[in-house]
């Protein structure tokens, strides 16, 4: 790898790190109870993929 | 390494490598599919059709961060650069079972006539406001296509055409992908599935390739910072019998790139550490049969030149050496790829 890469690598994996973090954090904190989201039928469009 | 392009150029090696991943793949789908027909809380069995796009999806997830790994592995330790030598086949793969999943998506939607709600979920621009409800199959949809492009771009031909750097930075678009994937099952899987699974293995696999990427950083950052020249501009590398027969001594310029510096028997010879097939470090392969081997993906290289043997025609940059007061110096001055500049230790040493 090239010095660049190598940058780049040191530079952008801790603000993925950290993004990722926030972002799943956010979406398991902020999901609906479980007696809301079973008001769709299972299996629903949306929880296939 | 060839001296030309075939689809796939396979050896035992690769052999044994695609055997194993794909028994361990047709392995976990397999288990995935007959654990998952175990009977809910609610007494429900899941059908096999809704079992497939689940088994597919977490393969894709687990195959991708699992790739991720092999790099920063293969950096903290050569114990790992097996693992890195068939990667793209892996990749190649992890992206056939992503397309496989979201065929089948596509599929259940076609099948109950659904499919204009699944266009209508894409393209309401309402839904891409919210976090919560922001339409994860678009982060799905976003993750195949940058899949398909390095898929179709992992060939050595393209490597070729369009240059290391270019096609590294090319392949570096696996970090978007990833991010993209993370967030396609935060907001999709883990929004309706209340088992303790779905956000621990995430955290868990997410978690690993982060922390991975964040150690190998650390541990490159010491060596990129360099060694001083000394006033004449040259850089101890150290005293030949400080240097690992069939080994290199790796250097840097502040600033600079690296400097593989190997020892081969009596000759010592100095070539820039990056390979010259995808930039890989080639100062922390062996010699072989005579030859520099880069540890990625085997390349040869001879140590007095720099040159690839016959037929090959790759080439490196080699560096002047001298020895000076029983010290091996390099200069870090490239020399054209494929100049004569390995010296001999004197007979005393």
């Amino acid at each position: 790898m090239r010095r660049a890469h190598r940058t780049a690598h040191r530079i952008l994996w801790p603000v993925i790190a950290v993004l990722l973090l926030a972002g799943v954090t956010m979406a398991f904190v902020l999901r609906p109870p479980p007696e809301k989201s079973s008001q769709f039928p299972s299996p629903a469009p949306e929880s296939i993929a | 390494m060839s001296a030309g392009f075939q689809a796939v150029q396979w050896n035992r090696a690769k052999i044994h490598y695609d055997v194993i991943l794909i028994a361990c793949v047709a392995a976990f789908i397999a288990s995935y599919m007959l654990l998952g027909r175990a009977p809910g809380a609610d007494g429900k069995i899941p059908e096999w059709e809704d079992l497939r796009i689940q088994a597919f999806g977490a393969c894709a997830f687990l195959m991708m961060s699992l790739i991720l790994c092999i790099g920063p592995l293969a950096r903290l330790s050569p114990r790992f650069l097996p693992l890195l030598y068939n990667r793209r086949h892996f990749g190649v793969l992890a992206f056939c079972i992503a397309a496989l999943h979201g065929y089948f998506v596509l599929d259940w939607f076609i099948v109950r006539n659904e499919l204009p709600n699944f266009w209508t979920e894409l393209v309401n621009s309402e839904h891409y406001g919210k976090f919560i409800g922001f339409p994860m199959k678009a982060l799905g949809i976003a993750t195949l296509l940058i899949f398909f492009v390095m898929a179709a771009t992992s060939h050595d031909y393209w490597l070729n055409v369009l240059s290391p750097p270019i096609w590294k930075a090319i392949h570096m678009a696996i970090y978007a992908a990833y991010a993209l994937i993370v967030m396609h099952v935060a907001l999709g899987v883990m929004q309706y599935n209340f088992s303790p699974v779905v956000p621990v293995a995430l955290a868990l696999c997410a978690g690993t390739v982060a922390a991975l990427h964040v150690a190998a950083g650390l541990k490159e950052r010491a060596l990129d910072a360099g060694t001083q020249p000394e006033a004449d501009g040259w850089i101890a590398v150290g005293s030949p019998e400080s240097m690992t027969d069939k080994r290199a001594k790796i250097v840097a310029t502040p600033g600079g790139e690296r400097i593989a510096v190997f020892r081969d028997g009596e000759k010592i010879g100095a070539v820039s550490n990056l390979c010259a097939h995808q930039n890989g470090p080639v100062g922390e392969g062996e010699i072989i049969d005579g030859c520099i081997t880069c540890p990625w993906h085997g390349w040869q290289y001879r140590i007095e030149d720099g040159c690839s043997p016959p037929p090959f025609k790759e080439e490196l940059p080699t560096y002047r050496l001298r020895i000076k007061d029983g010290v091996v110096q390099v200069h870090p001055e490239a020399l054209p790829p494929g100049t004569p500049a390995a010296i001999s230790i004197p007979a005393s040493t």
